[in-house]
This record gives C-alpha cells, sequence and structure tokens, in this order.
C-alpha cells in the first residue's frame, strides 16, 4: 500500500487494512415502540447510511412497522407512520426500533 | 477533530476514528434449535358439508425458524450486529434473513436471534437447507471478558476515545465492511401466481426485486460473502373458495331436502428475506413464516337458498371470523404446539392481501467470513 493503515498480528497475517474496508460505525440509537424520537449529535460525515433493525418483534397478530427515518447534519429523526395510526389518531402499531449509522 | 486518531483509505474515507465506538468480532452465534410455526388449520362440518381439503395447500411450505444466542457484557450492550454467512449463493440458494432479535428473559445480557430460511419441497414433504451461520459483532465496551481476550499476541495498536474508553483493537478483529447498498424496497406482494388449484391454492414466492453492489477489489467469491440485511417488510397474502351442495335426506316422515355452503380462507404471513444470487447481486423477496387455512360451512334444512346465503355470508365475513380461529388458536393441542416450537402464538393474519415496511430502506453491509475464521 501506498500510504494508509494496516495492522498484522505477530505470525505477520494481516489484521485490518484501510483499504479493504469501507464504512465505520458512528453511532447507535433506539427508538421507543410507538413514539417519535430526535437524535443529536450524530456525527458528520460525507457519506453516511443508517440501518435499522425491529427489537423483539415476532408477533403473529400486529401490523409491525418500523419507524421512518430521516438523517440531516447531526440529527437523526424517528417516526412513527402515519399508516400506523389507529383509529383514534394515536401513534401505534409500531415496533422498537434500533438504528445503527455507519460513515466514512 | 480536535484530538484523537483517524486512518484513512485511498479514498480519504475515515475508516478508523478513536472518537467511534468500532465494532469488533465477538465469535459466532451460538446456534440453538431449529422450528417452524405450527400449521394453523380448523374448521367446522356441518352434516352434509363437503370434508375435502381440510388441510393446508402444498406450497404452503413454512420455513424454519433457527435459533441462535449471543452474549454480551452489560445492560447496556446494543443487540449484536450479526452477518449471515449463507450456506449457499446463486439463483436457487434459499433465502434468509434475521427475523427477531430480542433480550433472552432467562439469562441476562443474553440476546436471542431467529433466523428465517425458507424450505424447499411441499408442505406434506418438505425439505430444508443447511443453516447459515452468523457472525456476530459487538463494541469494545460491552464484550465479555472471554471475547476482549486476545490470548497471547501482544502485537497491534489500540486507540481509546476521550473518556478513555478503548474503541479498537487491532487484536480482536474489527468489523470490515467491504461493500454497502440500499434495497430500496421489497416486492409489494409475495406472489403473484395463479391463485386458484381447487383445494392447492398458490402460495410459492414468485416476485424477487434484485440490487447490484460492489466490493472493494479483492472481494470477488460470492461464497465468501455475508451480509446484515434486516428483515423489516412482510407481506400477508390469502386466498378464499367457497362451495354447496343439496340434497334429500330420506327419514320417512322427517325426510326433508337441506343445501349446504362452505368458505374457505388459505393465507400465508411471508417475512423479507435475501440472498446472494452472484458476488455482485444481492436479491430481496421473501419467505413463508406461517401458513394458515380455515374454513366455515353453514346448513339449512328449511331453505336451500337460505343456505347458499349462510354461506355467502360466511365468504364476505371471515375478517370477522377470524375471531373463531383466535378462539382456535388458544386451544390446548394449538398452545402446546407454540409451546414446544418456542414461537409466539397467534393467527398470523394481522392484515389482508397487502405488505407493511416494504418501501422502508435495508441498507445491506457486506464482509467476508475469511477474515473471521
Amino acid at each position: 500500500m501506498a500510504f494508509g493503515y494496516e495492522s498484522r498480528d505477530s505470525n505477520g497475517n494481516l489484521v485490518h487494512s484501510t483499504e479493504d474496508s469501507s464504512y465505520t460505525l458512528l453511532g447507535t440509537y433506539t427508538a421507543n415502540a410507538n413514539t417519535d424520537h430526535t437524535f443529536t449529535g450524530v456525527p458528520v460525515m460525507p457519506t453516511r447510511v443508517v440501518t435499522k433493525i425491529m427489537l423483539n418483534q415476532v408477533n403473529g397478530d400486529d401490523e409491525a412497522y418500523v419507524h421512518q427515518h430521516s438523517l440531516s447534519g447531526s440529527t437523526l429523526t424517528a417516526t412513527v407512520p402515519a399508516a400506523a395510526y389507529d383509529d383514534g389518531n394515536n401513534r401505534a402499531n409500531t415496533v422498537q426500533t434500533f438504528f445503527m449509522v455507519f460513515g466514512k | 477533530m480536535a484530538f484523537g486518531l483517524q486512518f484513512k483509505n485511498a479514498a480519504a474515507d475515515i475508516i478508523v476514528d478513536s472518537e467511534f465506538p468500532h465494532y469488533h468480532f465477538i465469535g459466532k452465534a451460538t446456534y440453538v434449535s431449529t422450528m417452524q410455526v405450527p400449521d394453523l388449520v380448523d374448521g367446522n362440518n356441518t352434516a352434509h358439508s363437503t370434508t375435502a381439503g381440510q388441510y393446508l395447500s402444498s406450497s404452503q411450505v413454512n420455513g424454519d425458524i433457527i435459533k441462535y444466542q449471543v452474549d454480551t457484557a452489560n445492560s447496556s450492550a446494543p443487540p449484536p450486529m450479526c452477518f449471515i454467512k449463507p450456506s449457499a449463493t446463486g439463483a436457487n440458494a434459499p433465502r434468509c434473513a434475521i427475523v427477531l432479535t430480542e433480550q433472552d428473559t432467562n439469562t441476562t445480557y443474553r440476546w436471542n436471534i431467529w433466523v428465517l430460511q425458507e424450505r424447499g419441497g411441499t408442505h406434506s414433504s418438505p425439505t430444508s437447507y443447511t443453516r447459515p451461520d452468523l457472525y456476530c459483532f459487538s463494541p469494545l465496551t460491552h464484550m465479555t471478558a472471554g471475547q476482549r481476550d486476545v490470548g497471547s499476541e501482544t502485537l497491534g495498536v489500540a486507540t481509546f476515545n476521550s473518556s478513555g474508553a478503548k474503541t479498537y483493537d487491532s487484536r480482536l478483529k474489527p468489523l470490515k465492511v467491504v461493500g454497502a447498498g440500499v434495497a430500496t424496497s421489497a416486492p409489494a406482494v409475495a406472489r403473484t401466481g395463479a391463485k386458484a388449484n381447487s383445494w392447492e391454492p398458490y402460495f410459492t414466492v414468485d416476485t424477487a426485486t434484485d440490487y447490484a453492489f460492489s466490493t472493494s477489489t479483492t472481494e470477488s467469491n460470492a461464497t465468501d460473502l455475508m451480509f446484515y440485511a434486516p428483515s423489516l417488510a412482510h407481506s400477508c397474502q390469502e386466498h378464499q373458495e367457497s362451495t354447496d351442495g343439496e340434497g334429500f335426506q330420506a327419514r320417512g316422515y322427517s325426510s326433508y331436502f337441506y343445501a349446504w355452503g362452505r368458505a374457505d380462507l388459505w393465507y400465508c404471513f411471508y417475512r423479507n428475506t435475501f440472498r446472494f444470487t452472484s458476488s455482485t447481486n444481492f436479491q430481496s423477496s421473501y419467505s413463508i413464516y406461517a401458513s394458515g387455512h380455515f374454513w366455515k360451512s353453514a346448513e339449512d334444512a328449511s331453505s336451500i337458498f337460505a343456505a347458499i346465503a349462510a354461506a355467502a355470508l360466511a365468504f364476505v365475513t371471515f375478517g370477522a371470523s377470524l375471531i373463531v380461529a383466535g378462539a382456535f388458536i388458544a386451544t390446548a393441542a394449538i398452545t402446546a404446539a407454540f409451546t414446544s416450537s418456542g414461537t409466539a402464538s397467534g393467527t398470523y393474519y394481522p392484515y389482508t392481501d397487502d405488505s407493511r415496511n416494504r418501501l422502508e430502506d435495508v441498507t445491506f453491509l457486506l464482509s467476508k467470513a475469511s477474515y473471521y475464521d
């Protein structure tokens, strides 16, 4: 490699190199069920991606919506989808959602 | 950054930053067991209604629910990040995905991870595929003592954040993401094929969406790739049929004409699953999580037309009759079946002929199993 970083173990085996990796974890955030959230302080990088998973969810009888999200600057916003609202226009039917933000 | 350490690659991407809680390899998840959601089959018969077809369709093949466990160090540990190393790749490889991530209620700091993997064959003769491996990652601060053990290795680089917590240790196999992509939508429904075939409606998944990806130049072997792509979308599809008949019941002075009607409802509950079809293509589709077949029979001896009308009513009110299905779910036999399988009980019919979360982006991250073997 012309520049960058690589580490090797005591046997000389390559463990990590800046050439064979791309994204790095910037932060994790948890949105509670049926609740909107605004997370601040998300590190800013030129390129970021967000992944999300449903926590504690395999239920046979609910609609199991996942939070929608948007990432702008240092703010990650998680919202209950409008389609998930109940007949009384309350936030409902949305599971706990765990977010991971990666960047490079 | 005001202080600390960053490593960048040739494209100036930041690969290591001492302030960030980098994920490190904590081992493969421990395999626990393989189960399926029990068959959801029930209905009523009248004196003369047909008893044909009181089973699941041959295409209603529930996938394997493969259960794993992963330990972490403390209550504040985030869920482990589990990459699926599929047992096969290609156009005929089994689709799979993580469908459950939950903290175990019996063992502190343990996570239960369930993978849904489709099965082949037919309902009466299903075939399972080799289960995938889960390669799991966690920040250093949440690893158990055993996971943090570096043995006798003394060479390497470690970084610490401004609070003094270790954030990176090259001896502990940091996560290497070799590629990423976004599956912007799951198919609208799981199957579009012809629905009707008497007592054998069609539920085989026949929709998929492909997403091309690229990896860093050193990665080209699909069989070594593993993916992180949680299952968010789900779909519920059904098929309804009705049938009826009439006749004369000879009983001397009590002879009578009768008519009967029967309405049937089959359905499958699908979860979004994935596979590598090549070293450059990631496919999003569905696999069957649960299957049901319920029927409702009615009979009337006073009027042929009244019986048929009753059956028709049953047909159009099947949604409400799922209360009956729910009652069936609560019966001792099916409760025991759910308990035995360790799956959540329910009808698995949360909505009708639709999907949820299908337009939510699924960011898929790629890594290589050989880095950690």
